[in-house]
């Protein structure tokens, strides 16, 4: 049986895809091809059972070339079979490459495959050599597929996946990645994106890059009408940071969630509110003013000595001034309080953020008037024209270069900054002060035109130095020479204002002084007029017509007349017309004065506050009135117009 | 061409012997035939066995000169049948062949009872050798599953020769009627393939029994 030559073969291939079989199932029956020899017919197709045999593959590409050769030493079954597998044979010295790296790259593959029947002796014959006309390992991991390679069912690629030669990859349903992703390129998105992960932009940069140019930022958002859009779950509240700013070290600002509590509690809502209520006060105590020049304006007091009562007229165009000034400051008022509301409106509006910062003012870029000055954060500095300079002397506004703005306005153009500085326009600023300063002082330019203030207590301030105040300082100073303190600018109106108080009660004070002093001096005046003769005509040949005085002193009260004129009508009409020309003359556009354009298109508005003004003046006046006949003095009221 | 000579000679032997034979004969018995076959690798079959079938003839002899010695020609019906099975590749060959069988023989007789005794009963012996012509009538093998015409095939296409040998016992019913029993061991000479190498011959024992008509009683 060993020399029996084989002449047939039926074999079977078999792929087998499987992650533990790294090679080909091969089966099949070695048949006798030497017919076995009896009498008469010889019986062909006979198998070789039992037999041990060598088996040797070539896989050879196109050109006949052997790509990959093992042997097998195996026996056949009791039918002439063998099952083994190509790939976990014995390479042969022939073999160029293992089996792993076979490269299927689509062109024609043959397997050739020799028999012995011998394994000691062994001597191969031609078995079978057929072209393997199909990827016969598909799991292999060098695969090259020439043209496209389609495969219905699902596909499982248990190691990288690479696509070269910069081919695309498009996929038509969606992508599912359940471990990192990285992009060594551009990503483009065509369509709505969700990140339902913390996404962290770290841009390799090689250097920080010119601030002020677009792609220095990691972060840009183009196309549209709008910008960011931030949302948080749930409603907004001051746990809400909608944006946080952070350094190196710690949170640096933030923009967080507000509601209408926290708004009413924020201190810079409370601060403002009680800017605009200070501005309301005075301009209210303005218009009671200007009503009281009115009253004063429309009667007139005369002191007759000896011969009865005489009686003056009031100076009709002094009149129509003050009522004027009535209306301009009425006009004002009305702005003042539209601020607060405008304010609060928008405010409750507009609630939903507030804006955290350790930076403590707010601040605009303001050119130099020298494009080489140089100044420092806290330099005290002067404001001509727009223009800001170390001189204080005669500068319009007194301001402090910034040190750490939280809004900053005004950016100049690109290449600019050099010739603008940042300059506090409220808030908290760090100011540079020249000797001790104590919490609550003044602060002023010291003099020098240096950039240095100097403090002053309220107590020592005076009234000509009010509009040199840059602010109040907050923090205090031991230093007897040059040191920063922590100054408020901007709210200088409200302390201001209270200066004014303070000043107003020392000038009543005053003038209820000045008052007792010229009752004395008409007790004197009366004595001596009994004690000297032609006394009175000497003394009234040194004046001239008296015009309104409210408090001067009283004469004696049977010799002191006084003449009240009521305020008509008309004479309100010449007031506000007087008011209009003169704020037209200062540049005011009246237009769009929401005063004097409900004047103007509101014919009940003006009815009703030419109503209000003429009570006001005659409650004003019946105030006076009552005064005076209280005081025993003659009290002559005219209804009549006079000319 | 020396089979065709000895083939023709045969038949004219036989057809000279059937004119002036002097007794003729009917025969049956049982014919145990097997292959002697070697492949061309000079290996037998293994479990190559041989079978019992009948066969059947009828013949004519004549003594020859008045001697002892008698010349015979046979024809008869040979059937034989071997099988072989290999269990090593699982196939199995039997084989069921029927030949005509022509044979001429001389046979030497002795201790023949004398004719002019007038009670001539009584036993002879004889030895006998056979030549021996094989023409194939039919055959069929079974190979496995298949059974195939045995008819034009290589070794069984050709006449077969045969020589035979053996020993018979007559027994003289009375002078023209005789009974006897015969073994005959027979080989062929090689048939087949010869240039191929395989190298097939049969061997038969064959026991027969007949009955002879003496149509010409000499003294």
């Amino acid at each position: 049986m060993k020399k029996l030559i084989v002449i047939g073969l039926s074999f079977l291939l078999m792929v087998k895809l499987s992650g533990q079989t790294q090679g080909i199932n091969y089966q099949a029956v070695i048949i006798d091809k030497t017919p076995q020899e009896v009498p008469g017919r010889d019986i062909t197709g006979n198998i070789i059972p039992n037999q041990p045999v060598m088996m040797r593959f070539s896989i050879l590409d196109a050109a006949g070339t052997i790509e990959y050769q093992e042997e097998h030493s195996v026996t056949t079954d009791m039918y002439g079979m063998i099952n083994l597998v190509i790939g976990k044979g014995a390479q042969t010295a022939l073999s160029p490459n293992a089996f792993p790296d076979i490269d299927w790259n689509g062109t024609t593959k043959s397997l050739k495959v020799d028999l012995s029947l011998s394994e000691t002796d062994v001597f191969y014959t031609d078995f079978s050599f057929e072209d393997l006309t199909f990827v016969p390992y598909a799991y292999h991991r060098n695969i090259t597929a020439t043209g496209s390679l389609i495969v219905d069912g699902m596909t499982a690629l248990k190691s990288r996946v690479d696509v070269t030669d910069g081919s695309p990859t498009f996929l038509s349903g969606n992508l599912t990645v359940d471990e990192l992703t990285t992009l060594n390129n551009d990503l483009t998105v065509n369509a709505p994106s969700s990140l339902k992960g913390q996404v962290t932009i770290n841009p390799d940069f090689s250097s920080p890059g010119n601030k002020s140019s677009y792609e220095s930022y990691p972060l840009r958002v183009e196309g549209g009408n709008q910008g960011i859009a931030v949302k948080v779950d749930g409603s907004r509240s001051s746990d809400n940071y909608f944006v946080t700013f952070w350094d190196e070290e710690r949170i640096q600002g933030r923009i967080e969630g507000q509601t209408t509590t926290e708004l009413l509690t924020d201190p810079e809502y409370i601060f403002d509110n009680v800017l605009f209520a200070n501005e309301v006060i005075r301009s209210t105590v303005d218009v009671a003013k200007a009503v009281a020049g009115v009253v004063s304006a429309s009667s007139s007091s005369t002191v007759c000595a000896g011969l009865g009562a005489c009686v003056t007229a009031p100076i009709p165009s002094l009149i129509a001034g003050a009522i004027a000034e009535v209306v301009m400051e009425s006009a004002n008022l009305v702005l003042v309080i539209a601020e607060p509301i405008l304010y609060n409106v928008f405010k409750h509006t507009n609630i939903g953020v507030t804006y955290q910062s350790g930076a403590g003012d707010y601040a605009e870029w303001l050119p130099k008037s020298d494009p080489a000055g140089k100044f420092s954060p806290g330099d005290i500095v002067g404001v001509k024209g727009g223009y800001i300079s170390k001189n204080t002397s005669d500068a319009d506004h007194l301001m402090v270069i910034s040190h750490n703005p939280i809004v900053l306005g005004n950016m100049p153009e690109e290449g600019k900054f050099t010739e603008y500085e940042k300059v506090a326009f409220m808030g908290q600023v760090p100011v540079l002060v020249y000797g001790e300063v104590q919490p609550g002082d003044f602060i002023l330019p010291g003099g020098n035109n240096n950039g240095a203030g100097i403090a002053l207590s309220p107590d020592d301030i005076q009234p000509g130095q009010y509009s040199k105040i840059v602010g109040v300082a907050w923090s205090g100073s031991e230093s007897s020479l040059y040191g920063y303190v922590n100054v408020v600018v901007g709210m200088n109106a409200s302390y201001i204002a209270q200066l004014n108080e303070k000043q107003e009660k020392k000038i009543k004070e005053q003038e209820a002084e000045i008052n007792d002093l010229k009752a004395q001096l008409n007790m004197m005046n009366n004595a001596l007029a009994q004690l000297v003769p032609n006394y009175s005509a000497l003394m009234e040949s040194g004046k001239g017509e008296s015009t309104t005085v409210l408090s001067e002193a009283s004469p004696p009260l049977e010799e002191r007349t006084v003449v009240y004129y009521e305020i008509t009508r008309e004479q309100i009409l010449e007031g506000i017309s007087l008011a209009e020309k003169t704020l037209k003359e200062k540049g005011v556009n009246l237009d769009n004065h929401p005063f004097f354009k409900n004047m103007s298109e509101d014919p009940e508005y003006k009815e009703c506050f030419i109503s209000d003004a003429l009570g006001s003046v005659k409650n004003e006046l019946e105030k006076y009135y009552q005064d005076d006949m209280k005081s025993g003095a003659k009290v002559i009221k005219l209804t009549q117009d006079f000319e | 061409m020396l089979m065709r000579k000895l083939f023709s000679c045969l038949i004219f032997a036989c057809f000279v012997l059937t004119l002036s034979s002097q007794q003729i004969y009917l025969k049956t018995g049982k014919v145990f035939s097997s292959f002697d076959y070697q492949n061309s690798e000079g290996s037998s079959l293994s479990d190559l066995e041989g079978a019992f079938l009948n066969n059947l003839g009828i013949g004519a002899r004549t003594p020859v000169f008045k001697s002892p010695c008698n010349i015979s020609f046979e024809i008869s019906n040979d059937k034989f049948a071997a099988s072989s099975s290999d269990t090593l590749l699982g196939n199995y060959s039997e084989w069921d062949v029927s030949f005509l069988d022509l044979n001429l023989g001389v046979d030497y007789e002795f201790l023949r009872p004398l004719y002019n005794r007038n009670d001539p009963e009584g036993f002879s012996f004889c030895l006998k050798a056979i030549f021996a012509t094989d023409f194939l009538i039919k055959g069929k093998q079974r190979l496995n599953n298949q059974v195939f015409d045995l008819t034009g095939v290589e070794e069984f296409n050709k006449p077969v020769f045969l020589v035979k040998g053996g020993a018979c016992i007559n027994y003289y019913i009375t002078r023209s009627y005789v009974a006897f029993a015969q073994y005959l061991y027979g080989r062929s000479f090689l048939i087949g393939n010869y240039n191929g190498q395989e190298q097939l011959r049969y061997t038969t024992h064959s026991i027969s029994i007949g009955f002879a008509i003496n149509l010409l009683i000499n003294d």
